[in-house]
């Protein structure tokens, strides 16, 4: 299946972490490589970029099935599942609206696992089709199917492997990028104020290449080193990020000059800054952070942020 | 923070199948769920909304709280 201008479109929306611009795909039946009446009939959510992936999958494995695509509004199966999108009725409405009853002379389909939030089997099974879960990875879906229907435990698990990290980190930062674009005219503008933030007026524009480059390798880093990391917090994953960066940093300008070195200077505290801000938005786009960790996370972090402020507005010389 | 009633559970491993973090497994001679992973819990409820038997229960606490395991 070709990779269309939508397919690229909803890249670049999710990369600017845009749902409301996400584009739904038909919602219905769609039938592959020749699939009969007895044929397994997968379910997934409208999100088009999903139904893409899926279809590439099935073809790739060159199963015979037929696909039902449920509305989710456009969003992914586990946020739509979690955020209220897709629920039992919406694949009952789909079973009736697409007229699957029809299509199959069998009565099961196989949910994708990231849906089991919302959509009640039981339910389903009292409308006369029985359900099961199929593995997290449309991939594993073939492998599934010749297991009769089992999965390993591995296929339950949602991973995130080094090319997952490095997409969503991608993602992060087109997003982080924009923030700091967005950022840079107000402080510029705050800089006529005068005071203390007339210096904004000259170190927003100077630095701006430094502060997104600096985010791009911060986040870099991150997603490579995401699994020898001790804690899922990305807010302590970015404090641990930019101590390490901030020696980095201070040795090389160590290594380039002969001047005493002053670690919390305004560089320093902007690493440090900067690295605590890219790990608790790093730690939301991972899979392994509930809602109240990243909240915590937040809030700490913007606290956090707003000490090495105060730091940098009255030292301005810098610390130690 | 997983409030799981042990006594409730019928072993039916829906909450292990559907855990994308690997917090439950089942230990067939028993014939119920033991938490093995509970800190990789992200919350998500997929075993909450699976489990018949109502015996596992996700409330949000801010403070993060250990497990509690409920016995006779």
């Amino acid at each position: 299946m070709k990779k269309g201008l939508k397919y690229y479109l909803c890249i670049l929306c999710s990369e600017l972490m845009w749902p409301g611009l996400a584009f739904k795909w038909d919602p219905g039946i769609y039938s592959f490589n020749g699939a009969d009446s007895e044929a397994p009939v997968l379910v997934t959510v409208n999100y088009y970029l999903t139904v893409h992936r899926v279809i590439q999958s099935i073809e790739r494995q060159q199963l015979k099935c037929h696909l039902l695509v449920v509305d989710s509004h456009g969003i992914n199966a586990w946020c739509g599942s979690r955020g209220g999108h897709v629920d039992t009725d919406s694949v009952l409405n789909e079973i009736e609206n697409s007229g699957l009853e029809r299509k199959v002379a069998h009565r099961r389909l196989i949910l994708p696992q990231l849906v089991a939030s919302s959509v009640s089997k039981s339910v389903l099974s009292s409308h006369g089709w029985r359900a099961e879960f199929g593995p997290v990875e449309i991939d594993d879906v073939g492998q599934f199917l010749e297991n009769d229907h089992k999965k390993t435990p591995e296929q339950s698990y949602v991973t995130f492997n080094l090319k997952h990290r490095l997409e969503e980190n991608v993602g992060h930062l087109v997003f982080e990028t924009a923030i700091f674009l967005i950022m840079t005219p107000i402080f510029w503008l705050l800089a006529f104020l005068g005071g203390p933030l007339s210096s904004w007026f000259s170190y927003w524009w100077s630095n701006l290449l430094f502060i997104v480059g600096g985010t791009y390798l911060l986040g870099t880093f991150m997603a490579l080193v995401d699994p020898k990391m001790p804690t899922s917090s990305g807010l302590v994953r970015g404090f641990i990020t930019g101590l390490l960066s901030l020696f980095v940093w201070k040795l090389i300008l160590l290594a380039m000059t002969s001047t005493p070195i002053v670690w919390l200077d305004a560089s320093g505290l902007t690493i440090m800054g900067l690295s605590m801000y890219v790990g608790f938005n790093w730690g939301g786009a991972t899979p392994y952070l509930g809602n109240d960790q990243m909240i915590r996370d937040i809030v700490v972090g913007l606290a956090g942020l707003a000490v090495l402020f105060l730091l940098g507005y009255y030292f301005p010389g810098g610390i130690f | 923070m997983i409030v799981y009633s042990y006594d409730a559970c019928t072993g039916c491993e829906e909450c292990s199948k559907v855990c994308p973090r690997g917090v439950w497994i089942i230990v067939r001679e028993e014939r119920k769920a033991e938490l093995v992973h509970p800190n990789r819990c992200i919350e998500c409820t997929a075993c909450e909304f699976q489990c018949a038997p109502r015996a596992i229960r996700i409330e949000r606490a801010l403070i993060p709280k250990a497990p509690i395991i409920l016995r006779d």
